[in-house]
């Protein structure tokens, strides 16, 4: 692991440095050589959540974030930025990690962007199925969002007027990732080797159409997490009947998103179209095998709109829609034996400042199709400038039948937490 | 960070009123009427100002004191079409946001929000704009000041009267109809410049609720005299915001600023 660690930093200097020579090379450096000062900014994060079922500290952590941005001249800039954490359980592992670290250099029209970078597309509100590029973990059931993390990568985006863009996104190596829950244990089969298997491409192109933003966009490269499957062992007892087998294959994907206003209200809408690579061995016939991923094509749609309403200091309201073909936002694999059934949820939340110090919050998602749900209220304060103490409930209802009922007694709890930035 | 919505919105409108510094504000007319006073002062840079600015935002309330500074960079044309782009350089927690607005005629306004942490831009309805201004007791409306805001009251002209020795036109609002968000506004408009040095909102009962005063009045680099420091006081609270403006540059503003590309930098 700190082999690989070791190997990702290296990679990422020497693409730093790399583009340090070509913009010496093109004249950019020489032609601008200013270096404005590096500038630091970073916080310092202390969260712990307390579960309702085990009743103990289920997971803490100390997090101190630190970035460094600076320019080159006027058409070159950098950003480093790391994030230390550490946690008083031992499961939960202490950790340094690097977060973005890339160089941005300006070229008449273009804007390119070379390192460790997230590549954030897409419209809706903290569910993007359009944003392919970084590998995202499962949707958080303590905060509701989906983290991503860095790629090596080269990108390009050639604007063409205020609105209009064109963007090319060349991944030099495949980051998966993290496989969740007992499949973790099982290496996985299929992983590229050389250079050339591990690249993957997207391109996305944005103009205005009606006052609104329209993105379209394709990916093909591989999925971030593996195809599953149990295989027949052909053991006798004692030994299990099925092995569980995991095997990465590339995607294609087709991605369109919108963002406009309907009246006083924000709109949006955004799809993706994901179609895998065959694996022979998902459309074996069982008992020999027990698929656990499709060899179907799978879609994701988020529709959304946001209003705040003139009531004391703004009551802002945020409703998304959430079609999910192959259920994978929770969960990525299906029980064995299991036919999938589309996720349909719903995503709401609303916002009030009490004061400018003071702010209450709701969240709540809603598995329509599973008749599940689970409820967030947060309060937050701020106590002082750049500082923010918070503390919410987790809680829930719906039964183990469905994936997002599943999970809400382990998720049920308080989370409390403060955080400064600086 | 979505929860800096409605601040970024609103600090956003300031700079509007803030772009007074770029105006170039025409002499005082000889006898006018309440509606010439009020013109004279809506077609002073309230809505035409193009240019750059660095200010510093502080709310005091109570004990707490909380301290912003922004980049604003604005174009007009005069027939109608404005663009807004504003930059947060601090606190810490909201540096690097962005704030890009497009008011065209017969459309609808455009605006985006980029947050740092989220890497994206994301559009802002009209109903954002509306409330409180990030934590004070004025609205958007009171803070922009643009040409629609009088239009829900009918000027009548007072006695003359000195503020900060000034002698100003002292102009009175009544309410045309129940649309208005106050009983009356008073303007202070000082008549060698045509700069409103204080206005005062009354509200239910005739009690004053707010008093907005202008002060530091310099020439910028063309020698046109703008209020460098714009006070906001709620009488009913006690919170203070006080406005200061520590850079100003009059040059044209590249078309490029108003971009995508610039919102994403």
């Amino acid at each position: 692991m700190r082999t690989k660690r070791v190997r990702s930093l290296l990679r990422t200097a020497a693409m730093l440095i790399a583009a340090l020579s070509a913009l010496a090379a093109v004249g950019v450096v020489a032609a601008a050589p200013a270096v404005s000062a590096p500038e630091f900014s970073g916080s310092a994060e202390y969260q712990f959540h307390y579960g309702f079922q085990a009743k103990e500290i289920a997971g803490d952590s100390l997090k101190l974030s630190l970035a460094l941005d600076g320019g080159v001249g006027a058409l070159a800039g950098y950003h480093l930025d790391a994030c230390a954490s550490l946690s008083t359980k031992p499961e939960l592992k202490s950790q340094l990690k690097l977060g973005e670290a890339y160089l941005d250099v300006s070229l008449g029209p273009v804007d390119v962007r070379l390192g460790s970078q997230l590549v954030n597309w897409g419209t809706a509100d903290g569910i993007n199925p359009t944003s392919i590029v970084n590998p995202r973990d499962l949707l958080s059931v303590t905060d509701l969002s989906v983290a991503g993390a860095p790629v090596p990568a080269i990108a390009a985006t050639y604007y063409l007027g205020s609105t209009s863009a064109i963007t090319g996104v060349l991944v030099l190596d495949f980051v998966p990732a993290a496989i969740p829950g007992q499949l973790a244990a099982v290496e996985p089969e299929g992983k590229p080797n050389s250079f050339r298997d591990k690249l993957e491409y997207a391109i996305r192109g944005e103009t205005m159409l009606g006052g609104h933003n329209v993105y379209a966009s394709y990916f093909r490269g591989w999925q971030d997490l593996p195809a599953a499957w149990l295989g027949a062992t052909g053991l006798p007892d004692p030994y299990p009947p099925f092995a569980p087998h995991l095997k990465y294959r590339r995607i294609h994907q087709f991605g369109l998103a919108t963002a406009g206003t309907l009246g006083d209200a924000a709109v949006w809408l955004e799809g993706a179209v994901t179609v895998p690579d065959k694996l022979d061995e998902l459309d074996a016939a069982p008992p020999a095998t027990m698929p656990l991923s499709s060899n179907d094509p799978s879609f994701q749609i988020v529709a959304g709109a946001d209003y705040t309403f003139n009531i004391g200091t703004g009551l802002f309201v945020s409703a998304q829609l959430i079609y999910d073909s192959a259920n994978v936002l929770l969960s990525p694999y299906t029980q064995p034996g299991q036919a999938r059934k589309a996720g349909v949820y719903s995503l709401l939340v609303t916002r009030y400042s009490l004061a400018d110090d003071h702010q209450l919050e709701l969240v709540g998602l809603v598995d329509l199709a599973g008749k599940a749900g689970l409820v967030i209220p947060r309060y937050t304060y701020m106590p002082a400038q750049a500082v923010e103490l918070s503390i919410a409930a987790i809680t829930g209802f719906g039964d183990n039948t469905s994936t997002l009922g599943s999970v809400v007694p382990a998720a049920r709890g308080v989370i409390a937490g403060m955080k400064a930035s600086f | 960070m979505r929860e800096r919505m409605g601040f970024v919105t609103c600090v956003a409108t300031l700079a509007a009123a803030v772009l007074l510094a770029f105006a170039l504000l025409p002499p005082a007319y000889a006898a006018p009427t309440a509606q010439q006073v009020l013109d004279s002062v809506e077609g002073t840079g309230l809505l035409t100002g193009s240019g750059r600015a660095v200010i510093e935002m502080t709310i005091e309330k109570g004990k707490q004191k909380k301290t912003h500074r922004l980049e604003v960079f604005r174009v007009d044309d005069g027939k109608g079409t404005s663009k807004q782009m504003v930059e947060f350089q601090a606190p810490a927690d909201v540096r690097g946001t962005k704030f890009l607005s497009i008011t065209q005629p017969d459309t609808e306004d455009q605006m985006w929000l980029y947050l740092p942490a989220v890497g994206r831009e994301r559009r802002i309805a009209g109903s954002a704009v509306q409330g409180q201004f990030m934590g004070t007791d004025f609205t958007f409306e009171e803070i922009s000041m643009n040409e629609n805001t009088w239009k829900a009251y009918t000027p009548s002209l007072g006695a003359d009267q000195k503020v900060d020795g000034k002698l100003c036109y002292v102009v009175k609002l009544t309410p045309k109809g129940s649309g208005a968000s106050y009983t009356s506004v008073v303007l202070y408009v000082w008549q060698d410049t045509s700069i409103p040095l204080r206005i005062e909102f009354f509200g239910k009962g005739s009690k004053l609720q707010k008093v907005m005063t202008f002060s530091d009045i310099k020439p910028t680099a063309k020698g046109v005299l703008q209020p460098n420091t714009i006070v906001l006081e709620n009488t009913s609270s006690g919170g203070v915001t006080t406005v200061n403006i520590i850079e100003t540059d009059e040059r044209p503003i590249s078309d490029d600023v108003f971009s995508m590309r610039y919102l994403r930098k």
